[in-house]
Formats: structure tokens, sequence, C-alpha cells
């Protein structure tokens, strides 16, 4: 990545749905850094006439049933799943890579005893056992930052081994076994800068699920009681939704906008990093790939 | 009278932001009936495009043809829609790729796919159809056709998957047949018999047949005519005989210039003391098997034995090759060498240490004293890390201090050519020949006694190959180094290696000096190889010759390196290397 | 042979996911707060005393560990869940009940979302790179990114509220007393709008993995070989293309059978559907964790049983198998 910075921020924002996504996350950002200047105090008190609807002076995305300020609870909650989502993607990403790596790398016994308790988990219906986690643990910011990262990790698991597999028989690994590296001195600093690429672009994609995942959680009741998400509100507003349907929708699009972000992103990321879709080597790999026989 | 293939002008133009203009520019060749012309070039020559261009199977929004005409019995090829020049594929002129491995859909049978040819056409007949699938599959010399047909293609060997695929392409009997370097990706005895089922092909059906090749050596065994190429144009045309020894064109020249040719210069000659000192490496019996799968059409899950037994020893200072097809075990042993693998049995005795199960912290110490250099410049450098860090990484591991690290780089980078810049830059801007420069650095940065050299120069173009394999020589005058060099080609072992064992199926089966294996093969399977060689058939010059030896600095040398080998001076050094009974069998 | 190998080692692996759901069901009751008896009780708190002393018998919680684990391997191996204190009858008779509503509605939707899905997929790569392909990838791009129980919330808004078209809740019209064929038809009516949510996502799932790999093997050698022979396009996608790309699809499809039952909790909630996923729900509020374990145990047998079947076309789809077991 560092021969590429700056060329690759250029891949980026040549593509213009990441673009677009790069846009409203740093939206979403600022509105979960600057909640408390926005909108200070309990985003969940009651302030002003209930059933206001959308556009209504002074409370743009309207009240609910109890006078609550809805634009208060989109930008206090925009906190709450950037949080849940990045803390848990970053377990579930550390977690993940480590087994992975080791899993690909040293192959055999330990490859066989990872992968199987990997398949285990993937195969668990993951909704389920990250409602019973949180059920049973009490609902509390970290019971659900560990549920969602306990089910997200075996996927970044299956990626990672796959590409330690592939790049464990390239030969500059093997002329590092060859001068003499250790096992976890290979692993950390000659493999693992090759598969960033393809964590980086899980990670994105991984943050979005979290998101979804926690949004379901808040829905179904299961939420911290002291924190707003956005959820929660979907939840909330579910039995006024004949009468107020801005309640359920508006939170709903907030998750949409950012989940939707986050896929742009990683697609972008995606582009901007894998050397094989870069437009510019791509008619010289063809030939190449001709010449060397292989389509 | 018309040619059955007509190229006029022929131009394909890059996109915008390419290299150069055009991948080929202004083409014009001419293939008749009944007549074999071979399209040779390096990488980037545009050979292969052109190929693609006549059957208009280039890959859609890169490459289009911007000008001239493809004449096909006087048909345009060019002119045709779509449902019309699908309708000449694989009825008029048909294509065999280079490599077999991928070139056949995995999840249908053999037989289906060769039969999906005739369906395509509008063959519907069912029992005609496995008729002629049959008929086929014993032209080309399958085995068991009945059963072959119901096979699917991860069941049959690289070579058998080529035969299928030329199957594929035969049976609607096109008049002309174009070969993208159908042979590359085998070994040498199947190139061997490939070339001679496709030669015997033209001559019983009178086909056409345009053959894309870099090697010179088929070009000689084969082409009535040649067209060479550079950088998408046809520098010179014709006859084969007249190309070859006459060549006008100074690329033409260059290349065959750069050839490897069989040299039988005289090598490495030891003193009586020498002789009977320890050998710096001896290997004794060694043997490894693996669990595996055998591609073959019966047996399936088998215990394959990559090494059997094999001993052999190489002195201080000399360089032994080891010469093998794909299966022969000489890269397992080049890795047993170099404890990437570890051997099931038998001992590895280097500098009189047993080094085969070594561990831990002995065989960290050890680690400096026997490198590798690697077949694949494109993957054998990380490309994350620069080069300076590539080359002293693993010195300063062993204790060395970073500044002697760093100054034995800058001697180092010196002998192999390169410009001490190098080291602040990424793999991935320098060429092929470079980045080998870079990986023959790394080895020699850890000053090490013994190299293990994995076909180091195969991968690379001829032209680049000629530098590498004279840098290898260098070095190894300048520092005396022993090496074991690896490689599939005799004609490359010749020019690097004292003596060259010859690897079959595991085994030693014959150890001499070049000159020696060459004049007066002992083994069988020493002859098939060297039968097999392409280019020694029909123009003997551009193989064999007793160049003799020369300094990099143009003088001749005297001394130890000129004088010619007794007759059985090469046995006593390959003392424990065993030939096998002569009447032991080559299975084909 | 080696399929029949293959197979076994497979369902040896089904074995050890089933072990390893009970072990985990075993580690979350203790690990619970409160105590383990309280919990298998159910309603947390609510059982009296004598029931609690009954289940503390049954399942030997005085005993020591590997021994309550191994009575209660044996209990959830002849799906034995206890009794239910509120309904007073045994959970698994609860379940049963409810299970059928739960797999007309994931089957339905698993179906139907993986035809459509890879329809879509297919005609995308065709298309790779013209406005087709743009629109389908952009489609199922948003319909990926909604949360599902929104997308339902809004669908009623929608198609049941606002347009009257199907109706919003339920399985089947309450006091209609209707029979045979209409019955039948009432339901399907009912089904429409749920089984429609659910599968939506997964139509936007199964799109983009049938692209991907459709587009990655038209990439490969042996299709141009195929052309190079002639081969017609039609054919070349059927029997090239398709046949290699839908191995993927497969291993991808057996992994989503998890999801697919996560989803049909939210939906189930959502639409009221009377299946396993609205009981997990009422679980969850009641705090009724015995009655949750044991859907959970339920719907990972289910998603094991699904694998297999998935393992057994994949060898049918590819000769190749690996014999990794």
């Amino acid at each position: 990545m560092k021969t590429v910075n700056g060329s690759f921020i250029r891949e980026l924002l040549r593509q213009p749905a990441c673009v677009i996504g790069l846009l409203i996350m740093l939206m979403v950002c600022l509105a979960a850094i600057a909640a408390p200047w926005l909108f200070p105090g309990d985003p969940w008190r009651m302030v002003a006439a209930p059933n206001l609807p959308p556009l209504s002076p002074g409370y743009i995305f309207g009240t609910d049933v109890l006078g609550r300020d809805v634009a208060a609870g989109i930008v206090h909650g925009a906190r709450v799943s950037l949080l849940i989502g990045c803390v848990a993607t970053l377990v579930a990403v550390l977690v993940g890579t480590v087994l992975g790596a080791f899993a690909g790398y040293y192959g055999g016994r330990i490859d066989d005893v990872i992968m199987r308790f990997t398949e285990i988990f993937q195969t668990i219906p993951s909704f389920l056992l990250a409602l019973l986690l949180v059920a049973i643990f009490s609902p509390s910011v970290y019971s659900i930052v560990l549920a969602i990262a306990i089910v997200s990790w075996p996927s970044v698991t299956r990626l990672v081994r796959a590409e330690f597999m592939s790049i464990r028989t390239r030969d500059y690994v093997k002329a590092a076994i060859v001068g003499g590296q250790s096992g976890t001195r290979i692993v950390f600093s000659q493999i693992l800068p090759n598969t960033l690429s393809p964590i980086v672009v899980i990670s994105s994609l991984m943050v979005a699920t979290a998101i979804l995942l926690e949004s379901a959680i808040s829905f179904l009741g299961l939420g911290d009681r002291n924190m707003v998400s956005w959820g929660f509100m979907i939840g909330a507003g579910r039995t006024m939704i004949r009468q107020n349907w801005w309640l359920s929708a508006i939170p709903g699009m907030a998750i949409f906008l950012t989940v939707l972000a986050l896929n742009f992103i990683g697609d972008g990321f995606n582009r901007a990093l894998n050397p094989r879709t870069a437009r510019k080597r791509k008619v010289a790999r063809l030939i190449a790939a001709m010449e060397k026989g292989t389509s | 009278m018309s040619h059955l293939l007509e190229i006029r002008n022929l131009t394909v133009a890059l996109p915008d932001d390419s290299d150069r203009r055009n991948a080929v520019e202004n083409l014009s060749l001419q293939v008749d009936r009944g007549e074999t012309v071979c399209v040779v070039g390096e990488s980037g020559s545009g050979k292969s495009v052109t190929a693609h261009a006549v059957m208009q199977l280039l890959p859609r929004h890169a490459l289009t043809i911007s000008s001239g005409e493809i004449l096909l019995e006087g048909v345009n090829l060019l002119e045709l829609d779509t449902e019309a020049m699908r309708q000449y594929r694989g009825a008029r002129l048909a294509m065999v790729f280079q490599e077999p491995m991928t070139a056949l859909n995995p999840v249908m049978t053999v037989g289906d796919q060769i039969e999906e040819t005739l369906l395509a056409h509008g063959q519907r007949d069912g029992r005609i159809s496995r008729a002629k699938v049959l008929e086929l599959l014993a032209d080309m010399h399958l085995p068991d056709p009945q059963t072959l047909q119901h096979c699917y293609p991860f069941e049959l060997s690289g070579g058998q998957r080529q035969r299928v695929v030329i199957a594929m392409a035969m049976i609607m009997q096109p008049g002309l047949l174009i070969a993208d370097e159908p042979t590359t990706a085998l070994d040498v005895t199947t190139q061997a018999q490939i070339l001679k089922l496709i030669d015997s092909l033209k001559r019983r059906l009178g086909i056409g047949i345009l053959f894309i090749t870099h090697d010179f050596g088929v070009v000689a065994d084969i082409a009535d005519r040649v067209a060479v190429m550079q950088d998408g144009r046809v520098v010179e045309f014709g006859a084969c005989n007249d190309v070859l020894r006459h060549p006008q064109h100074p690329y033409t020249k260059k290349l065959i210039a750069a050839v490897p040719k069989l040299s039988t210069r005289n090598g490495l000659v030891l003193t009586q003391t020498q002789r009977q000192a320890e050998p710096l490496l001896r290997i004794y019996k060694l043997s490894k098997s693996y669990k595996g799968r055998r591609a073959g059409l019966l047996s399936r899950t088998s215990v394959v034995s990559a090494l059997n037994e094999v001993s052999l020893d190489i002195a201080d200072g000399e360089t032994v090759g080891l010469l093998g097809e794909s299966g022969s075990g000489k890269t397992t042993l080049g890795q047993c060498v170099v404890r990437l693998l570890d051997s099931d049995s038998g001992s590895i005795v280097f500098a009189g240490q047993s080094i085969e199960k070594l561990k831990g912290s002995a065989l960290h110490r050890l680690r400096p004293q026997i490198q590798m250099i690697f077949q694949d410049p494109y993957s054998s450098l990380n490309p994350r890390h620069k080069v300076g860090r590539i080359i002293t990484e693993n010195a300063i591991l062993h204790g060395v201090k970073r500044n002697e690290a760093n100054q034995r780089m800058l001697e180092v980078l010196q002998l192999v050519g390169l410009d001490a810049t190098a080291t602040e830059r990424y793999p991935h801007e320098f060429s092929g020949g470079q980045r080998q420069r870079i990986g023959i650095a790394r080895a020699l940065v850890l000053q090490p006694r013994l190299i293990v050299a994995d076909e180091p120069v195969s991968a690379l173009d001829v032209s680049v190959q000629k530098q590498v394999l004279a840098l290898l020589l260098d070095i190894r005058r300048k520092l005396g180094l022993s090496m074991l060099f690896i490689t599939h080609d005799l004609r490359v072992a010749s020019q690097v290696c004292d003596r060259i064992a010859i690897m079959h199926k595991g085994k030693i089966v014959e150890c001499n000096t070049a000159e020696e294996i060459y004049r007066s093969p002992e083994h069988a399977y020493t002859r098939t190889l060297i039968d097999a060689m392409p280019g020694r058939q029909r123009a003997p010059d551009v193989q064999a010759q007793a160049v003799p030896e020369q300094q990099s600095d143009g003088t001749r040398s005297q001394g130890v390196w000129s004088q010619t080998v007794p007759a059985h001076a090469g046995d006593k050094f390959c003392e424990h290397g065993q030939v096998s009974p002569p009447n032991f069998k080559i299975a084909t | 042979m080696e399929r029949l190998i293959f197979l076994g080692g497979r369902s040896i692996k089904a074995l050890l996911v089933v072990f390893a759901v009970i072990v985990i069901n075993f580690m979350l009751i203790r690990a619970a707060p409160g105590d383990p008896a309280s919990i298998l009780a159910g309603e947390a708190g609510a059982a009296d005393a004598a029931f609690m002393e009954q289940v503390r018998k049954e399942y030997g919680l005085d005993k020591p560990l590997p021994v309550q684990l191994g009575l209660y391997v044996r209990q959830l191996a002849s799906f034995d869940f206890g009794n239910s204190y509120r309904e007073n009858r045994p959970v698994k008779d609860i379940i049963i009940e409810r299970l059928p509503a739960t797999l007309l509605l994931t089957l339905s939707a698993f179906v139907a979302s993986i035809l459509i899905g890879i329809s879509l997929g297919v005609a995308a790569a065709r298309r790779a790179g013209t406005w087709v392909d743009s629109l389908i990838t952009a489609v199922s791009l948003i319909f990926f990114a909604m949360p599902l129980f929104w997308i339902g919330l809004l669908a009623i808004v929608l198609f049941s509220v606002q347009l009257g078209w199907l109706p919003a809740y339920g399985m089947a019209s309450v006091g209609a007393g209707l029979t045979g064929l209409e019955a039948v038809l009432d339901v399907a009516w009912h089904l429409i709008l749920p089984a429609c949510t659910l599968g939506l996502f997964y139509v936007a799932v199964y799109t983009r993995v049938t692209r991907a790999s459709a587009i990655e093997v038209m990439e490969q050698d042996f299709v141009k070989t195929a052309r190079s022979k002639g081969v017609s396009e039609r054919r070349i996608w059927r029997h090239h293309v398709l046949r290699n790309a839908i191995l993927p699809v497969i291993t991808f499809g057996s992994l989503q059978a998890g999801h697919l039952i996560g989803g049909s909790v939210l939906i189930e909630t959502v639409f009221a559907w009377p299946g396993i996923g609205r009981l997990a729900f009422d679980a969850l509020f009641q705090r009724d964790y015995n009655l949750l374990l044991a859907i959970f145990f339920v719907s990972a047998m289910i998603v094991v049983f699904i694998n297999l079947i998935a393992d057994v076309l994949y060898t049918i789809a590819d000769p190749r198998i690996e014999l990794q077991t």
C-alpha cells in the first residue's frame, strides 16, 4: 500500500459510487461526533408536542407519540451504530485474522482444529446465537458488541486462511524460510502485509453487517436501555406505523444510507487496492495471460 | 495460387494509455496447405495476439482490430458476422492453446467435450458422433479410448489433456490449425511426442499449421517457414533453413545467438587430492514420499515416491546439474537440501555435518551457508518490501550489523550488475531479468557456500536467459561457490554445470559431464531425453556446439578449466549415484 | 465410493456441530446470572418450588458437571426439552406445533430467492458492463442494504395499509372457518408478503454471488476453448459457465441457511406469523431461556440437515470432490 498511496486515493475518488459513500459516511461520523453539541442532554426526553410530522418548525424529523425529538434520536443513534459497528468489527477482524493466519500458514493439525471450530460457528444460526447471548448476558453495549463479534469472526477466518494458503506457496515465503526467518515472523511481516487489501475490504463490509445486526437486536427490544439506537426507534415506532409512519421510516432510512455507503466504500477499496482490476494494467495482464497460455 | 491463410497488414490496437500504440502492427504473413509456419518471438512481441486475432478470440473492449485483412481460403474473416464466424471456428480453422491443465471444462467428460465440436456444427446423430470420438482418441494415441471417453479432465495428465484438445480441434478436419505454444507447458519428452503428432497430422491431412513458439529448437524441428516478431512487427519471414542459417535482421541474429546451445565445454577437473577430500555436500540414499493423488487413468490415491534412495556428491567449487522432467524429483531433492522439506530417510552431510535432522537454533545457524535461487522472478520477491530490505533482512537476522549488511549489499549489487539506487525501489519497478538478479543478490549477501538454483532461467525470455546464465557463471568463478543447478533443459545445464545428474522418477539414472552424456549416453532414459531435445534433428548446428570456455573479460582460460576430462573421471564423483540396471523400463 | 467417504466425513462433521450446539447451550445456561434450575424451569423465577425441585432432579443439577453434561446431551438428543411451566406441557410439543409455519415461510422464501437470484445474477453476468448489469447490481445492492424488518414494515405500509392488497398479519384469516382448498389459498395469500420480504434480501445476496461467480468462470481458459470449437454462446453459457459457476453458489447457499432462520425471527415478528421465530421473540420477552435454547437447538439441527443436502448436491455437481473430510 505504501507504493500506491497517491494513486490509491486517486483510484478511490475516481469511482462515483465510492465518493458518494465517503460523503455519506463523513456526514454520519460528523453527526456522531457532534451529537452532544447538536442535541445536548438525553435525546430521548420529551421536548415538544407529540406526533408532529416531519418538516415541522424546529423539528425537522418530527416527534413521536410522547413528544420526543426524532432528529435528536437519529443523531445520537449514529453514535451508537458506529460505535458498536466499529468495535465489534475490530474484535472480529483481530480474532479472525490471527486464527486464519495460523490456520492457513501452518496447515496440518492446527488448520484442522481451527477450521472445525470455525465451521461449527458458521453453521450455527448466527442471529439466534447473538440474541441468546445478549439475552442471557443482559442487554448492554458490551454484550451486543461481544455477541456480534462472536458471530462475525468466522467469515474473516475463512478469508484470511484462504489468502494465507495461497501466499504460503509463493517463492518469497520459501526464500524467507531458507533465509532463516521464524514462522511467526513470516506470518506477520511477509504474508500479512500482502493480505491487507482483502482484509480492509471485508472490514468495511463487516461494519455494515454489524450495524444491521445491531439494529435487528435493538428492534427486538434487546438493545441497551441507556442508548437510543436506530433499531430501537424503528421498533418503538412500530405500533404507530399507520399514523406516524415517519417514526419507523426515518431511522430505517438512516440505517439504509449508512449501510449503502459502507458497501460503496468497500467496493471502492476493492477496486482501488486490487491491482487485477486496475484499468491500466488490465490489458497488459490480458496480453500476458494470453501469452502465458492462461486465457 | 491462393494461400490457405493470408494475413494482410493486420493492426491490432491497444487502448490509449498503454506502452505502445499497437499490439500488432502492419503484420503480413501467409500459410499454405501442407506447411507449418512458425511465428517466433519473445514476450510482448504480439505473436499470441496475432493467433487470437485470426480466430477472432481477442478479449473484447481491450484489443481491437483497427485495420487489415485476414483471408482464409480467400474469405475475409473480419467481414463475417458473429454467427458465420462461429460456424467457421472448429470446422474450417481451429486452435490449440498453451495450458492443457485449464483448457478443458472440469465438470464435463472428455468424450462429451470432443463430441461437442461435432454437435456445434450440426452433427446430431449420437452413434456417428461417438464412433468418430473413439476413432479420434485412437488417432491421438490415447490409451483405451473406450474408458477414456468417460473420464474427467482431472484424471488425465498434461500430455493426455493436450492430445484431447488437439482431438477436439481436429475432429472436423479444419484446413488450418493454429497452435499457440502448445508444448511450452509440457515436459521435453511429452513435447517431442506432441510435436510429432502435430507434424503427422500435417502430412496425413495436408492441413496448414500456424505454430506460435518462443523456442528456436522447436522451429528447427518442425517449421517450413519462420516469421520472427518483435514489438508487434514481423522483422523477418522466410524459409526455415534460410532464416536459421543466414538470419538477416539484427534482432533475429540476436535471438538465435541467445538460444542456449548444448555446450560440451570442459568442466571442472579436480586434482587427485581434491578428489579424495570430503565433498562439500554428500547426499546418501535420500528418500521422500508423498501421499498423493496420481493423475492417471487407473490409480487414485497412492503413495508417490518422490525420491528413491538418491545419492549424490558435490565437491567444493563444483556445479552439479540436476536434470529431469516434472515428477522426476529434482525439485524435491533441491528442497530437501535447502531444508525446505524434511526427507523420510537417508542422510545429507554438509561440510562434515549431518543436516537432514537439524532443528531449532542449529538449523538457524546452518541457513546462511545454503541458499536458494527461485524460478519465478514475479513471485520470488515480496511485493510490499523495498529491495534493500529484501536483500539485507536475512543477514541482519543472523547477526550481521546493519552497516556491514549494507556494505555487503552494495558489493553484491555491483556483482549482479544492478545500480545502488535499486535499494529504495519496489520489485514491481523491475523487469523479470532484473528481479532474478535481485534474488541472486539476496542469496549471495549471506555468503553461502552452496547455492541451490531451482530452474533460475526457465521463466525468462531467451535473451535475458543468456545474460543471467552468464552472470551465474561469472559469480561462480569469482566467489568459488558450489552450486546445485536444477533444470529441465539439457542445453542450459551444459552451459553452467561441471557434471549433470539425470533424474527420472525419483532416481538418478546417469551422472556425467555434459559432453559424455551427449556423446555416449549410458541410460535409455538419457537417450530419450537427448532425442527429445528440440532442434536436434534438422539443424544440428543450432544444437550441440563445443564452445570453448571464455572468461567474461574475453580471454581464454587456462589451467583447471580447460583440461580435457579423462573419460572415466566422472565415475568417481558419482560414486554413490548408482545407475539403475540397463533393462529398466520407462513407462510412457 | 469416494463420494460415500466424502459424505461420511461430512456426516461426522454434522454430528460435531450438533454436539457443539448442545455444549454451547449447556454453557450458556450455566453462564447466565441466576440459578440454572430457574432457567431450565422456564419463566425465570415464576415457577414454584416443587417444579424447580423436579427440574433439579431431572437435570441432575446437584451432580458434578460432566454428569450434568451427559444428562443434558441425552435429553437433547432425544428431543426432550423439558416442560414449559406456563403452558404445562412439553416444550417439544410447543415447538412442533409452530415449526410447520416457519418451514413454510423459510422454504418458500429460500426457493424463490434462489431461483430469482440466480437468474438475475446470470442475466447481469451475461451483460456485464451494460446498463442491465448496472441496474441489476444497483437494485440488489439497495435491497441488500436495507434492514430486513424495515423492508417488512414498509411493505406493510405500502401493500396493506395504503393499497389494501394484501393482509398485514397472521397466517390465516381469523374466524373465517375456511376449509380445504379455500384454506390453502387463504394461507397462500397471507404468505405472499412475509415470504417476499424475507426472500428479497436473499435475492440480492444470491444475485451478487452468482454474478461474481459467473464472471470469474467466464474468464477461464476452457470457455475460450469452447468458443474456439465453434460452440454457440447459449450452449457455452448453459454447459460451461453455469455448470461451473453453480458450485460456489451451492456452497454459499448452504451457508445462508442459518441466516435465513435468523431472518425468520424478524419477519415473523413483524408479520405476526405463528412460527418458531415468533415464538423465540415471545420467549425473549418472557425471559424464557429454556424455550429459547430449545428453539436454538432445533434451528441448528435444521441448518445441519440443509448443509448435508447441499453437500450431496455438490458431490453430484462436481466430479472432482476433495477427499479431505
